[in-house]
């Protein structure tokens, strides 16, 4: 399936430093200069999904995005991993085709077809040749509107969930970020990672897919984003032809359930390994908060801004003790997650994170200097146009801004709303949305020598 | 299942009447890109791209792994880091400070045969990095202040990505099994206690050796016009002395005459098997045939080993190859697989063997060698989506030899047959010139501490 580089490349920055975790990250990256907003028609289609269209035509090729309101905050209780293994099964079977006819006609016309699961919605892709785009988005929507989940490939896919899962086990920051997520989120919908967990994936038939499927898959909140060289007015009669019988459904926007108060635990995992995996971390925000643009500046500052950031320079380029050090907001439609994540040797497991804790707690009571916030200022704002400098980022940088809301002009009034920002903002986001005193911690480590307090890791000032 | 299939030769057949359509009658390289060699040696590649208003920026040096010997290996990638750690002019990390106020991303890799450097900015700042990187090359400078807490942080990057990692593990040690003469057997990051015998005058000593403009290689593609960033480029690059050449690499692995086979036993939740092949580059005839090949195997879903492997007989969850077309000299060829839970990795060994007889003795029949060549193809042809990828090309083709082979990799593709595929399958993948690795997990004891931080025990050549 895959081609692996085996070698491997070694490099001065973990590659994931900028954009982590989640898409909606990366977004809170993303800053308009000179460039604005790509060009993009939007219409409502008959059924009710969204259609936004974007002629780019430097390239013969073309990327479709459809996202549903279908991803794992929709997983019932004990039913954890249902919209993942759901997403998984498109792809494996329609009333017209077998898995073996969707992988053999894809990879035939030498594209790419991938579906997936995020927290928030479940999203499926499409990047192809122009040439071959009828085929393409033939099965394309042949796997949204007609998949059959058979139960030989229900099977195959659980077990492949399961060995995912497994090997898992054996990536350290994999296990740190599962705990974490449990811990945090205890009880909720973002209470578990969208693989779901051993025991429910164990049990999850087709009957439970089908009947997921048959729930969410429905246009109403759905966007499908068309970019690449393609001509507006034909590719939107094109799809909304193909997509005229995908009936509305009947299931209720979601709503969050009430948030419980904090209750921050200590984690600590024992592996046979001879580094320490951290995360220290606490509930965040969600996408539409207002202090959004303020939290992005602060946490450019604190630890999203790779080797500007307080925390690389301090545990990193000054200690010496980690190659990966961050922090980030996972910003979603319900508030997230605030995480700093880090690797260092066992031995300096608690030297790493009382640094972190002193980073955050300075951040909360020092106005950042005038120099920092330039400096991420003119970073978020200078390198928006990186951020669309190809046709598929261009597709997911659509396909997002729809689905939070942003606004259409969203692209031009980004850096005005950085560049508002000011040093008592930082402080103040700072001081309402960091509370050392109920971080969550969770150690994948060596506990032998890996040496971190039992409760209350980040001490009171 | 039967019925299906022919329905499944049915849908092909028609799409077989007409294959990937001349897709993209782009013009070749040689035609786009503007070359010069300026007297102190440097040579420079130019590529307008004009889609986005965005710059990419790469420096590649000679020198990688390839140019270590036994007891200093890893220090390619450790004076990597070093080289963010400032010159007569600029301060420790004020390089990603700088590029970042001007909202570009930096960054740099370490392979075998080459280090690179890179920026990516909005096209009206490239003049930044072109000053930055001409001053790095020759007024580098750090104290023992710097590079002590760097050693330690690429001591970390060794736990993240290889200690703590089993599969990767486990291809450090085919590599080291596989070569016996050759600098490729070890990895790029460097054996442990290398990276911490290290010193400054080491690492010094090498940069005077290495980077010197004779030796370097500036790739630039995005935005801009060829002719006023040349002149931007001879301006600052210029002043950069001459330099002594570096020596050659001298080393030739010998053929291999006889399977050599290298056990990892270690703590690991799967086992894992991974089989290398000394194999030829593009430099041969053979290259290109190898790159079908292993797109035969490995090119997608409905390639060979996910069919026969994951989907039809459900032993295993992860496969894949790994070849490099571009490399120096004569690198592996790599076919891999990891078990469902429950499968003994000598069942996967045997059917992995499996695969590898059957290219031998039967040849490959028209629609899968199609398939395979329109995947290579095709993703030619969407790499050149990304800015970052065509420079990526220019680079890796320009260290393997000249750039100017671009133009010959899809020509050279189409005209593989399946003779050629037949017959470097019988060539190259024999058992004598195999080596065979794999991952023989030991139980995880509950409550054991960890290993202590010597070479893994358990190896076996």
């Amino acid at each position: 399936m895959a081609r692996r580089n085996a070698k491997g490349k070694s490099g001065r920055n973990p590659t994931f430093d900028f954009c982590t975790l989640t898409f909606a990250f990366c977004l809170a990256l993303v800053a308009p200069a000179r460039a604005g907003s790509p060009p993009a028609e939007r219409r409502t289609l008959p059924n009710g999904a969204q259609l936004i269209v974007s002629e780019q035509h430097a390239l013969p090729m073309v990327v479709v995005q459809i996202l549903v309101d279908a991803g794992s905050r929709r997983d019932p209780i004990g039913k954890e991993g249902l919209a993942g293994l759901t997403a998984d099964l498109l792809t494996e079977g329609t009333k017209a085709r077998t898995a073996s006819q969707i992988s053999e006609v894809t990879d035939f016309i030498g594209a790419s077809l991938d579906t997936s699961a995020e927290t928030d919605y479940a999203s499926l892709s499409l990047t192809v040749l122009r040439d071959q785009l009828d085929t393409g988005l033939s099965l394309l929507t042949d796997i949204l509107l007609h998949p059959t989940f058979p139960d030989a490939e229900v099977t195959r896919r659980r077990e492949a969930a399961l060995a995912t899962m497994k090997e898992e086990e054996d990536d350290p920051s994999k296990v740190a970020e599962r705990a974490f997520v449990a811990s945090l989120f205890r009880g909720e919908p973002y209470g578990h990672l969208v693989i779901g967990t051993p025991d429910a994936v164990r049990r999850l038939t087709r009957k439970d897919l089908m009947s997921f499927y048959n729930q969410y898959y429905h246009p109403e909140r759905s966007i499908i984003t068309v970019a690449g060289d393609i001509t507006a007015a034909d590719i939107a009669s094109r799809v909304q032809a193909d997509l005229q019988a995908w009936p509305r459904g009947s299931a209720a926007p979601f709503e969050y359930p009430a948030i419980s108060p904090p209750h921050p635990e200590t984690l600590t995992i024992e592996k046979p390994i001879t580094q320490a995996n951290i995360v220290l971390g606490q509930r965040g925000i969600a996408r539409d908060n207002p202090d959004y643009y303020a939290l992005t500046v602060m946490n450019f500052i604190l630890g999203g801004g790779g080797f500007t950031s307080r925390l690389l320079d301090n545990i990193r380029t000054k200690g010496g003790l980690a190659y990966s050090v961050a922090s980030m907001f996972t910003v979603n439609k319900a508030p997230g997650s605030f995480q700093v994540v880090m690797q260092t040797k066992n031995e300096s497991a608690n030297d790493a994170l009382q640094r972190a804790c002193s980073e955050v707690e300075r951040i909360r009571r020092e106005p950042v200097t005038d120099d920092e916030l330039a400096g991420a200022q003119l970073y978020l704002t200078g390198s928006f146009p990186l951020r669309l400098d190809t046709i598929s980022k261009i597709a997911s940088f659509l396909t997002q801004v729809e689905f939070y809301n942003l606004g259409a002009n969203y692209a031009d009034t980004y850096a005005q709303r950085i560049n508002a920002v000011t040093k008592e903002d930082v402080m103040r986001v700072a001081q309402q949305h960091l509370h050392p005193d109920q971080m969550e911690l969770v150690v994948v480590a060596g506990l032998s020598q890996a040496k971190v307090p039992s409760t209350a890791p980040c001490p009171s000032p | 299942m039967r019925a299906a299939h022919r329905i499944a030769w049915l849908i092909l057949a028609l799409i077989c009447v007409a294959p990937l359509a001349p897709a993209w009658a782009a013009q070749p390289y040689a035609d786009r890109v503007r070359e010069k060699v300026l007297p102190n040696g440097l040579k420079i590649l130019l590529l307008e791209d004009h889609k986005a208003p965005v710059g990419v920026f790469q420096v590649w040096y000679r020198v990688g792994s390839r140019n270590e010997q036994l007891g200093r290996t890893g220090l390619s990638h450790l004076l990597e880091h070093l080289m963010f750690k400032g010159t007569l002019k600029t301060g420790p990390e004020e390089y990603s400070k700088i590029i970042q106020r001007n909202g570009g991303n930096d960054n740099a890799f370490t392979a075998d045969d080459a280090t690179t450097y890179f920026a990516t900015l909005a096209s009206d700042r490239l003049s930044v990095v072109i000053d930055l990187e001409a001053d790095r090359m020759h007024n580098l400078t750090f104290d023992e202040a710097q590079f002590t807490p760097e050693q330690h942080v690429v001591m970390e990057e060794r736990r993240l990505r290889t200690d703590n990692n089993p599969v990767s593990a486990l291809f450090e040690q085919v590599s080291a099994a596989a070569y016996a003469a050759h600098p490729y057997q070890w990895p790029t990051i460097g054996w442990m206690d290398d990276i911490r015998q290290a010193t400054r005058e080491d690492a010094l000593a090498y940069y005077r050796t290495y980077y010197i403009p004779g030796n370097a290689v500036v790739v630039c593609v995005g935005d801009f016009s060829a002719d006023a960033l040349l002149k931007q480029i001879d301006t600052a690059f210029a002043p950069v002395p001459l330099g002594t050449p570096p020596p050659r690499v001298r080393a030739i692995e010998p053929p291999q005459q006889g399977e050599r086979r290298t056990v990892l036993r270690r703590q690991a939740q799967l086992p894992f098997v991974a089989i290398a092949y000394h194999v030829p580059n593009l430099s041969s005839q053979d290259g290109a045939a190898l790159e079908v090949l292993a797109a035969v195997l490995a090119g997608g879903k409905s390639a060979r080993l996910h069919q026969q492997l994951v989907y039809e007989k459900r032993i295993a969850h992860d496969v894949g190859t790994s070849y490099e077309l571009t490399s120096i000299d004569p690198g592996l060829f790599i076919v891999y697989a990891g078990p469902l839970p429950g499968q003994p990795v000598s069942v996967l060994e045997h059917e992995l063997l499996a695969q590898v007889d059957r290219l031998q003795r039967t040849a490959v029949g028209p629609q899968e060698l199609t398939k395979a060549k329109n995947g290579l193809e095709a993703s030619f042809v969407l790499g050149q989506d990304s800015l970052f990828y065509q420079a990526l090309l220019l680079g890796q083709y320009e260290i393997a030899g000249d750039w100017r082979r671009i133009d010959t990799y899809v020509p050279s593709i189409r005209a593989v047959t399946a003779d050629d595929l037949q017959r470097v399958a019988t060539f190259y993948l024999t058992p004598s010139n195999r080596t065979v690795g794999t991952l023989e997990p030991l139980p995880v004891p509950a409550g054991t501490a960890a290993p202590p931080e010597a070479p893994p025990s358990g190896i076996v050549h």
